[in-house]
């Protein structure tokens, strides 16, 4: 990955760890949505640095990275707060992601979404970027500049993949 | 199974008898592969693996972490840049209004840079709401003034609407406000500035309707420019209405509508009054008085809640502007729930802006018999420093040398400097009273540097005749502890007297 990237995911990221500490110190965590977090945090990145997102897929992909870490982060803090860590499987941090739906083992998914990343680069991006970027099948194909049908396929098969691996299902 | 940027040959294998088992009837999966695999059982496992998995993982990670479409608001979502539309190359985006997106556009056929707005599709769908919209901005394109942003044109491309009109580069006064409230000159002037053009504008009897501190602008020389001047009709009801919190600001909220635009009543230009009225207090206290915690209250608020008094709002640093009980009645008029109870005419309202100004003067003027000593004071001290150069210059001569020189210069630096900087706070009590304050805080450090460095110089001086030039010498030694004593004592007190501590 070029080194531009590399210093906007950290800034996003910073960013939105920023916020997102600030969100549960002022104990609104309930009340805060992470999309709202992920929006505070471009409108204020736009207002520091209007030239550095050539446009809004840039955007995405760098965000779908940022928030990656950082549900990674806050998972792990979470897991190390419970009696040294034991027990890994976490749910998620409700602050972050209300919207989520069913608890997903975000540590575990980021394990398994880098093992898939040695497999197939393509397919882990497509998952980072619908999972963590929240991206339609469209905007991931415009932004790997694939097509949709494409896109859906390998999702397809990077689910079916994912969910044998937390699952704890031996691989091939 | 192997690492690297490439799919191994196998996965892809794998990939494509996944997906072609899909394709069979699930009972048949099972034979499909074991037949397609030719016999190969790594492969055959991982596929009947996959397939297992697949039937599970319907809703797996469907949902996103973050929801799509809020991404994507944050986004901008915004395939416009970077485009062209007719004769407009799309270059960033500005901002959000309640009447669509702002975008920064080159017009390339005039070469210069204009704000091209997009016009929420509402308006362009239905025939009678785009009759208004076009007679809308061709009255507010009528409208040319210095402190206005130029509406230029209406546009359309692709059956979308869009309003060109004059680039304001610049901060709004609501960026300047998160920086805190506005004091003196900086104050009374930022009211004025926007009380002209809102005047020239009333005058042609076109109402502003959305004064607030996000549409009024600052160039970087210093001019005041109101945007989106009666466009505000344009936006869609709904957004106006709509609390968006961004960053802690809130957006489109009615935090600065009059309470017959709350009413829904018929809107004249006592309606801008209000606003401007809300406006002048933010900017001189740091707060809207009106807003609460949320839209509701806020509405509440400005139709029943009398705020504070100006002048008891505002905060204690910049509570010796000058000219704040006229801007306190001003603001206060403006402020009327009645709107007959504001003022008549907008230029009333000017002209009493301008009599706050003139009050400012006026209070200082008044305090007269005690700047004077003040302004005698400093006017002597850069007298003496500069005179005093010349027994400074005299010495270097009877007794030269490097460290003679360096003396001569320090002496000469620091005498020019606090001579010039004492010029410069006496013309500005004389001249614009209201700045002392902010003007003698900026300098003091300097002032008292230069004095230091001053009275040590001619010590100094003082020091290296001594032997041969005893007299001289005397004569230095006195200079340097009359400026000490100068600067430190009677200046304080003469300080005192005409400003109050």
């Amino acid at each position: 990955m070029p080194a531009p990237v590399d210093e906007l995911v950290v800034e996003v990221y910073a960013e939105l760890r920023r916020l997102a500490d600030a969100y549960v110190r002022r104990e609104h965590a309930k009340s805060v949505q992470a999309t709202e977090l992920v929006h505070e945090a471009y409108l204020r990145l736009m207002k520091d640095k209007r030239q550095a997102w050539t446009n809004r897929a840039h955007f995405l992909a760098i965000a779908a990275i940022s928030m990656r870490r950082l549900l990674v982060e806050r998972a792990r803090a979470r897991g190390a707060s419970k009696r040294g860590g034991a027990r890994l499987q976490v749910t998620l941090d409700e602050a972050l992601l209300q919207s989520s739906g069913p608890d997903i083992d975000v540590l575990g998914l980021d394990r398994a979404l880098t093992a898939l990343a040695h497999l197939d680069p393509q397919q882990s991006r497509i998952v980072e970027l619908r999972f963590f970027g929240g991206q339609s099948v469209e905007e991931v194909a415009e932004t790997l500049d694939i097509s949709p049908a494409t896109v859906k396929r390998h999702w397809t098969v990077a689910k079916a993949w994912l969910l044998r691996e937390l699952r704890g299902g031996g691989k091939a | 199974m192997s690492a690297g940027d490439r799919p191994s040959s196998e996965w892809a294998e794998i990939n494509d008898l996944f997906h072609r088992a899909l394709e069979q009837p699930p009972a048949e999966r099972d034979a499909f592969v074991r037949k397609a695999a030719g016999g190969r059982p790594t492969i055959i496992r991982e596929v009947l693996s996959l397939l297992s998995s697949h039937e599970r993982a319907e809703t797996f990670i469907e949902q996103p972490a973050v929801n799509a479409d809020a991404l994507m608001a944050a986004a901008g979502a915004d395939p416009l840049v970077g485009q062209r539309l007719g004769h407009y190359q799309i270059r960033r985006l500005l901002g959000e209004g309640g009447m669509g997106i702002v975008y920064l556009a080159d017009d390339t056929r005039l070469g210069r840079e204009v704000a091209l707005k997009a016009v929420r599709a509402q308006f362009a769908d239905d025939p009678a709401r785009r009759a208004r919209f076009e007679r809308e901005a061709q009255a507010a394109a009528v409208l040319t003034h210095p402190g206005i942003a130029t509406v230029y044109a209406l546009e359309e491309f692709d059956g979308r609407l869009f309003i060109s009109s004059e680039y304001v580069a610049g901060e709004t006064l609501r960026t300047e406000l998160g920086r805190g409230p506005l004091s003196g000159t900086r104050l009374l002037e930022t009211a004025i500035g926007i009380a002209q053009p809102l005047a020239a504008a009333h005058a042609r009897g076109l109402v502003h309707r959305d004064l607030k501190p996000e549409n009024v602008i600052r160039t970087p020389e210093g001019a005041i420019k109101i945007l989106d001047f009666g466009l505000a009709r344009l936006q869609d009801r709904q957004s106006r209405d709509q609390a968006i919190t961004t960053a802690g600001t809130l957006l489109g909220t009615p935090a600065y509508m009059s309470p017959e635009q709350i009413r829904a009543t018929d809107v004249d230009f006592r309606s801008d009054l209000f606003s401007f009225g809300i406006v002048v207090y933010e900017l001189a206290t740091g707060v809207n008085p009106f807003t609460g915690g949320d839209p509701a209250s806020t509405i509440a608020r400005i139709l029943e809640v009398e705020p504070a008094r100006l002048a008891e709002r505002v905060p204690v640093s910049s509570a010796n502007t000058a000219g704040l009980g006229a801007l306190t009645r001003v603001v206060t008029t403006c402020l009327q729930k009645d709107r007959n109870a504001r003022y008549r005419s907008t230029r009333e309202l000017e002209a009493a802006l301008d009599a706050a100004r003139g009050a400012g003067v006026a209070a200082l003027e008044a305090a007269q018999p005690t700047t004077w000593w003040w302004q005698f004071h400093q006017g002597l001290a850069s007298l003496a420093y500069f005179l005093l150069l010349i027994p400074l210059a005299v010495a270097r001569t009877w007794v030269p040398g490097p460290l003679a020189v360096a003396i001569l210069v320090a002496g000469f630096i620091a005498a020019l400097v606090a001579g010039t900087l004492r010029l410069h706070l006496w013309f500005t009590v004389r001249k614009y009273p209201y700045e002392w304050r902010a003007q003698r805080d900026r300098t003091v450090l300097w002032i008292r540097v230069a004095d230091f460095v001053f009275a040590g110089a001619l010590a100094a001086s003082a020091l290296t005749l001594l032997p041969s030039h005893i007299e001289m010498a005397l004569v230095l030694i006195g200079a340097a502890v009359l400026v000490v004593l100068a600067f430190a004592v009677m200046e304080p007190a003469t300080e005192r007297a005409a400003f109050g501590p």
